[in-house]
């Protein structure tokens, strides 16, 4: 065992002897390694691996620490280092030391160790260490056998002295049945204070500490009938997570002990005082903790909450009624005693057109009797789509009442929501939204193939519109021509006789021809002498009255007619006017050679006086 | 007399406007189309390329080649046809949107520089109206001057008169306006030769010789490019943001 005391000693003696002499240089440096108290331990005690180099107070490279594997745990490391005068000749040493705890039983080997000390490589020879029960030790009587002069004491701590128990609330649980361990040290010796070296591991548990607030409270009990100080120094609830034995890891801690020194050595500064006393660190270790978990029974109800005790599922909305896509916040509180932490968010059977958000979720959890209790709470938005008068589904939990061996289900009511507002487009009960894009691709061909054509079909080329461009041009051209035409029948008298001419002479000539049917040939001649007269008239513009036949020639003749044509006219002319006043009964055969005549002369004179 | 004539032109012109191998053409379009549905892009294809080679064309046409291209995993080509479509119908939305598309999965993102406004005020306006419906324009509009100087000439009330005059100036407006878009868009004035890559990748170099030493850059295909001028079987091309160089002439496919 470490004593921290030594090292103060030696310093104390070191600044003594500071003023003698340095003539013991010359020395032997060895080195040499050991356990304190034995090579026998108890499990949950401590040992020390003392590493003792003599000859030299200096190191220059320490030695590897030993691998220990599962039988102990490090807990610390320490030198001291020391002078002794034996008849004029001084020896130094300096000593490392090792702390550790032994964990379980069985023997291992620390192996030889490499030092550099003194310009020297130092080896330390292995040392077998056996780790034996709790008492088995003290019966061998094997525990003071290896320990090494001037380490004894007086104030050794036995294992009756201080030791930690361990307590579990039942040792026969369910599966996911909480259980409260409690862990109390018990002494009869002084202890200062204390650390924990090696807490249970959780493998297998859901572990949640609910060791109380503050210092342990110390009280005073009777054990084997031997009075203690005892105090509650951790209480953990424990969860099993999976079936069968299960072993919880003992609990290791360190204690300060405050022993009463009695040692000759020290004789000269007294019992009393500063020195009087020295605190000890002692190791314990509590017993392995093993359970029994039972597996749930088969036919658990869905949704099952994974709790063991009892369980009670409470809802509810924050209002009543809510406007259409505006928040609505409901509640659902899971309370009960059971692993409540783990209780998962309930899944909540709601109308697709209800937008549900993931849960706030708060909890609260504290120790209660033998197991857990506590409360969870889910805090849902939803935000329905649709109005009308909507239902939340009742929230159903299913649970394990260990009490009763059966499996139970606790439910919330339905809750009604009356959702106000509009009706938003498109049938009900499904979530309007934007069309959203799948993937994308090109779009379809056009099908159909009305529109081909020829694809050297430059428009500025072609009958078709030449004969466009053209027409119109062409209409226009008619149009003034038309126009010119009719203004020269208005305003110009001789042309618009002119243009007339020929309709009255062949008017005339059709009356000529209705006549020559009677028996008057004068009416006819006389009818056909006007006709060929008015002819005259009108292409000329003359007066038709005061026509002289000579006076006809010579404006003829002057107008570009013919002289055939002049001549012709002037006889037929002279023939009408001679019929005009012949007796009657000429022939009718007579009378149609002349209008034949006459015709033909109306069209030479109208050919040729244009 | 008269009549007959007419009738005669009527007969020449719906020769010239639907001659029998339209029909035919029409029938292996319609044959690709269905060999599109089917899947069959290839045949696709090989049917719109038959109608095109025949020199019977339209917008739709290209368009589905461009799309059965597509669809054959031919980018370039695709590209290249659907440009030919949106040539001939500028307004048509399922060509602009395949256009996007297939732009966007070209290799090169060439950022087009700034143009003058004017520029582009030019090319906005001038190919604002399609070209049937500029045909319909001018056709009506020169229908309008003509009948309103007709009008004019013959009428004797005022009233009448007046109309006629109005119709012929509206009329005339109306003709220079969009004749002269007409005459743009038919003559291509002002509208540079334009070609699409087909190769998966093309080295654009800086004169148009074979030689290493002159790689300037590459594009790849599906790009857009303007041709400037040719040399043999190089042609010196523009890129959208500038860049210039020459690349063989078989690389490109002018729309």
């Amino acid at each position: 065992m470490m004593r921290s005391v030594t090292r103060m000693r030696s310093l104390v003696l070191t600044g003594l002897l500071a003023a003698l002499p340095a003539g013991t240089s010359a020395q032997d440096v060895s080195a040499r390694a050991f356990i304190t108290p034995g090579n026998l331990v108890e499990v949950g005690r401590t040992f020390i691996l003392n590493v003792e180099i003599t000859g030299t107070q200096s190191l220059t490279r320490e030695p590897q620490m030993p691998d220990v594997g599962a039988y102990a745990q490090y807990l610390g490391s320490g030198t001291q280092s020391s002078m002794q005068i034996n008849n004029g000749r001084t020896t130094v040493s300096l000593t490392i030391q090792y702390r550790f705890q032994a964990l379980a039983e069985g023997t291992f080997q620390i192996p030889e160790l490499n030092l550099l000390a003194g310009g020297q490589v130092l080896l330390t020879k292995p040392i077998q260490v056996r780790v034996v029960a709790v008492g088995a030790a003290t019966q061998s009587g094997a525990g003071s056998a290896a320990r090494p002069s001037g380490e004894r004491q007086t104030g050794e701590v036995g294992p009756e002295d201080l030791f930690v128990t361990v307590s579990p609330s039942k040792t026969r649980v369910h599966d996911g049945e909480p259980l409260v361990v409690e862990y109390r040290i018990w002494t009869r010796v002084d202890v200062t204070s204390y650390t924990f070296t090696s807490l249970p591991e959780s493998r297998g548990f859901w572990v949640e500490d609910i060791t109380p607030a503050g210092g342990p409270e110390v009280e005073q009990l009777t054990r084997n009938g031997q009075q203690y100080a005892s105090a509650v120094i951790r209480r953990i609830a424990i969860v099993p997570t999976g079936s069968g034995e299960r072993t919880l890891e003992p609990l290791g801690l360190e204690a300060q002990v405050r022993v009463r020194r009695n040692d000759p050595r020290d004789g000269i500064f007294g019992r009393s005082g500063l020195f009087g006393t020295s605190t000890v660190p002692t190791t314990v270790l509590s017993e392995t903790l093993t359970l029994q978990v039972d597996p749930l029974p088969p036919g658990r109800p869905e949704p099952f909450s994974g709790v063991v005790g009892s369980l009670s599922v409470a809802t509810s909305l924050d209002r009543d009624s809510v406007a259409t896509n505006e928040a609505v916040t409901l509640t659902v509180r899971v309370s009960g005693s059971g692993n409540i932490r783990t209780v998962p968010a309930p899944t909540l059977a709601v109308a697709t057109d209800f937008e549900v958000f993931p849960p706030e979720i708060s909890e609260s959890v504290s120790a209660s009797g033998s197991g857990l209790a506590g409360s969870k709470t889910f805090e849902f938005v939803l935000i329905p789509r649709a109005p009308g008068l909507r239902e939340i589904p009742a929230v159903q939990m299913g649970y394990f009442d260990q009490g009763a061996n059966a499996y139970r289900t606790a439910t919330a009511a339905a809750l009604p929501l009356t959702v106000t507002g509009q009706a938003p487009g498109g049938p009900p009960g499904l979530t309007r939204g934007g069309v959203s894009q799948l993937r994308e691709d090109i779009r379809f061909i056009h099908l159909g193939s009305a529109s081909l054509r020829p694809a050297s079909n430059f428009l500025f080329q072609g009958a078709a519109f030449w004969m466009f461009s053209l027409l119109p041009l062409a209409g226009i051209a008619g149009a003034t021509a038309l126009r010119r035409h009719r203004d020269l029948l208005e305003g110009d008298v001789a042309y618009a006789r002119g243009r007339r001419a020929n309709k009255v002479a062949k008017k005339r000539l059709a009356e000529a021809r209705r006549l020559a049917a009677d028996a008057d040939a004068r009416v006819f001649y006389a009818e056909v002498d006007r006709a060929l007269r008015g002819l005259i008239g009108d292409r000329l513009n003359l007066a038709e009255a005061g026509l002289k036949t000579t006076d006809l020639e010579t404006r003829l003749v002057k107008k570009g007619a013919a002289s055939d044509t002049v001549s012709e006219l002037k006889t037929c002319l002279d023939h009408c006017d001679r019929q005009r006043f012949a007796p009657p009964g000429t022939d009718s055969e007579e009378k149609a050679r002349f209008l034949d005549r006459a015709g033909e002369l109306m069209a030479a004179l109208d050919r040729e006086l244009k | 007399m008269i009549r007959r004539g007419a009738f005669v032109l009527m007969c020449i012109a719906s020769a010239a406007l639907s001659p029998r191998s339209v029909v035919a053409q029409g029938e292996i379009l319609e044959r690709g189309n269905q060999l599109y549905q089917e899947g069959d892009y290839e045949g696709a294809v090989d049917a719109y390329e038959i109608v095109l080679a025949s020199g019977h064309e339209s917008a739709d046409l290209h368009y589905n080649l461009g799309n059965a291209y597509f669809k054959g995993g031919q980018l370039g080509r695709s590209i290249l046809a659907w440009e030919r479509a949106l040539d001939r119908a500028p307004g048509d939305p399922d060509i602009r949107a395949n256009l996007d598309l297939a732009r966007s999965l070209t290799a090169d993102a060439v950022e087009p520089l700034p143009r003058f406004w004017l520029i582009s005020a030019w090319s906005w306006w001038f190919r604002l109206v399609p070209r049937g419906l500029l045909i319909v324009f001018v056709s009506t509009a020169w229908l309008a001057v003509t009948l309103g100087v007709t009008t004019r000439i013959l009428t004797r009330s005022e009233r009448s008169g007046r109309v006629g005059g109005w119709l012929a100036v509206s009329g005339l407006g109306v003709l220079l306006v969009f004749g002269t878009s007409l005459i743009v868009q038919e003559f291509r004035i002002g509208q540079p030769d334009r070609g699409v890559v087909l190769a998966r990748a093309v080295s654009v170099r800086s004169a148009p010789a074979d030689d290493d030493d002159l790689m300037l850059f590459e594009v790849h295909e599906g790009t857009i490019v303007r041709v400037d001028q040719r040399a043999g079987e190089w042609s010196e091309v523009v890129l959208e943001d500038g860049k210039v160089g020459w690349v063989p002439a078989d690389v490109l496919g002018m729309i």
